[in-house]
């Protein structure tokens, strides 16, 4: 470290605001249900998160077998948006931290 | 092969080759989500609260959060796809986004109907032979599934 003096400097503060434990990172879940597509449900992840046509549709067989699956990560403020877009699109997506 | 009644068309897009009676039934689902969305009842309507899952299962406080900020949104954009459908009703030819309003709206018009009828990984036509009402929101049901999925084929990403 040097030991020149140098002039304070603004320092941007993190916005913790929306996201008290930011630490912690959060994850978007996709539910099964019975109404949905199988092939819609692969063409929305494909959709919303580019996923390739193979990747996608082993998430919705996870979804469809397992009876869920984690589609994304990330900070809360990010899930929530894929989680909004997964509403739009109709299916059963909910968030929580990943502990 | 006959042509596919829903496919990419050339240039962009997707083209619309449907037959009379099931531009009909899309129609007529599509006013009938527009009277649900615009109906007082519909906050209670556990159809419509489908199409709204509980982004926060385990934290009532975050879910309310969430549907105030993202709520208003999420039923402008519905009432907008329906609003294209009702303007390309007649088309044989659909942009990507007015596809895209397609396809919201139906697959929405699946989930409410599905909703409505307790639809179940193993419901079949025989389940509602004894009540006609709910046998020909079946019928709607399993036309709008054809459809949608046809929508999927002519709009999924090659490759």
């Amino acid at each position: 470290m040097s030991d020149t003096a140098v002039a304070p400097v603004e320092v941007e503060r993190p916005d913790v605001e929306d996201d008290l434990d930011a630490d912690v990172p959060w994850i978007v879940i996709v539910w099964n249900d019975p109404i949905n597509l199988m092939s819609y449900v692969t063409y929305v992840f494909q959709k919303l998160f580019g996923f390739s046509h193979d990747r996608a549709q082993k998430l919705m067989w996870d979804v469809h077998t397992k009876g869920k699956a984690v589609v994304a990560n990330g900070s809360q403020s990010e899930c929530e948006g894929h989680v909004a877009r997964l509403h739009a699109h109709g299916l059963w997506a909910t968030l929580q931290k990943d502990r | 092969m006959a042509r596919d009644p829903i496919g990419p068309a050339r240039g962009g897009g997707v083209s619309l080759l449907l037959p009379r009676d099931v531009r009909a039934t899309i129609t007529s689902v599509a006013r009938g989500l527009l009277q649900l969305y615009e109906s007082e009842s519909a906050a209670d309507d556990p159809a419509v609260a489908r199409l709204s899952p509980t982004a926060y299962p385990d934290d009532p406080l975050a879910n309310i959060r969430f549907d105030g900020s993202v709520g208003d949104e999420l039923r402008r954009g519905r009432l907008d796809a329906i609003a294209v459908v009702e303007r390309t009703s007649d088309a044989t030819r659909l942009t990507a986004d007015e596809a895209q309003a397609w396809l919201r709206t139906l697959n929405d018009a699946r989930l409410v109907l599905g909703t409505r009828l307790n639809v179940t990984e193993e419901t079949g036509e025989g389940d509602f032979a004894a009540d006609p009402a709910a046998a020909d929101s079946y019928e709607t049901y399993v036309v709008l599934s054809v459809v949608v999925e046809m929508f999927v084929r002519a709009l999924e990403p090659t490759g």
